[in-house]
């Protein structure tokens, strides 16, 4: 299976559940409104810096960025334990 | 930008630690907020750098400059955003459509950051069989077939009916 198909399935079924999308957006940081709760997530894309709130958040990064910046507690791999994005 | 200097006179800062290096940094009314700061080996971080927030490295260098408050535009709101757009940013944005249907919730916001990385379809698929709504995947095997990924149409099919089968057991 070739990437272009995948990428046409993956945008095929977002349309069709109406949701919006934002490509090359990356998550820059987090507006809390408490300890608890985010107010906010920032993001930056070509257009500059922007916020968007919500209800939920549901963090795929992949990295945990959006659970590291509201203040869960995480912790890092290192060079012996695990490859890890470098900070 | 008015970069004339608002005084003639240097602040003086200071940095912790082994090295207590002085120097000095010329005010400027744009540069009036240029700090330098210690770093505290104790915590590993430096002051203000605030820990809760965890934004960036925490072992920083050792000069910071502190970005003035700003308006930042809305982008929009949302019942649900999902930040990334790999296999379970699509999994989670799509099952939270499905259940924000039955919830008469609105729409759901999915950030792409690496869109196109070239994981496979694969494991998108197998990503959306996953999520605790149980049938997300239905959708999407039927959409591969049709551009041409039988093969993986098919293993989608298999995935779906042994998470389907999982979760019956399983929850």
């Amino acid at each position: 299976m070739t990437t272009a198909a995948y990428k046409i399935a993956a945008d095929d079924l977002l349309a069709a559940h109406r949701i919006d999308i934002l490509f090359h957006a990356l998550g820059a940081g987090v507006v809390m409104h408490d300890e608890k709760r985010i107010n906010a997530l920032m993001i930056e894309t070509k257009a500059g810096r922007q916020a968007v709130r919500a209800g939920i958040f549901i963090d795929c990064s992949g990295d945990g960025d959006l659970a590291a910046w509201a203040g869960a507690r995480f912790e890092v791999g290192d060079i012996k334990a695990a490859c890890s994005i470098p900070r | 930008m008015n970069m004339k200097p608002s005084s003639k006179e240097a602040s003086t800062f200071k940095i912790g630690g082994p090295f207590a290096v002085t120097f000095s940094i010329p005010q400027h009314e744009s540069m009036s907020s240029v700090r330098v700061q210690p770093f505290d080996i104790a915590k590993r971080r430096y002051p203000g750098h605030d820990a809760g927030a965890s934004f960036g490295n925490p072992i920083l260098p050792s000069k910071s400059i502190e970005e003035p408050a700003r308006q930042v535009p809305l982008y929009g709101e949302y019942d649900v955003v999902v930040l990334g757009g790999g296999p379970a940013g699509i999994a989670a944005a799509v099952a939270a459509a499905r259940a924000g249907r039955a919830h008469a919730a609105d729409r759901a916001l999915w950030f792409s950051r690496r869109h196109g990385h070239g994981r496979g379809g694969h494991e998108f698929l197998r990503a959306a069989c996953q999520c605790p709504w149980g049938d997300a995947p239905r959708g999407a095997g039927d959409r591969l077939r049709p551009i041409g990924a039988n093969r993986s149409a098919r293993r989608a099919q298999r995935a779906a009916s042994h998470s389907r089968e999982n979760l019956r057991t399983g929850l």
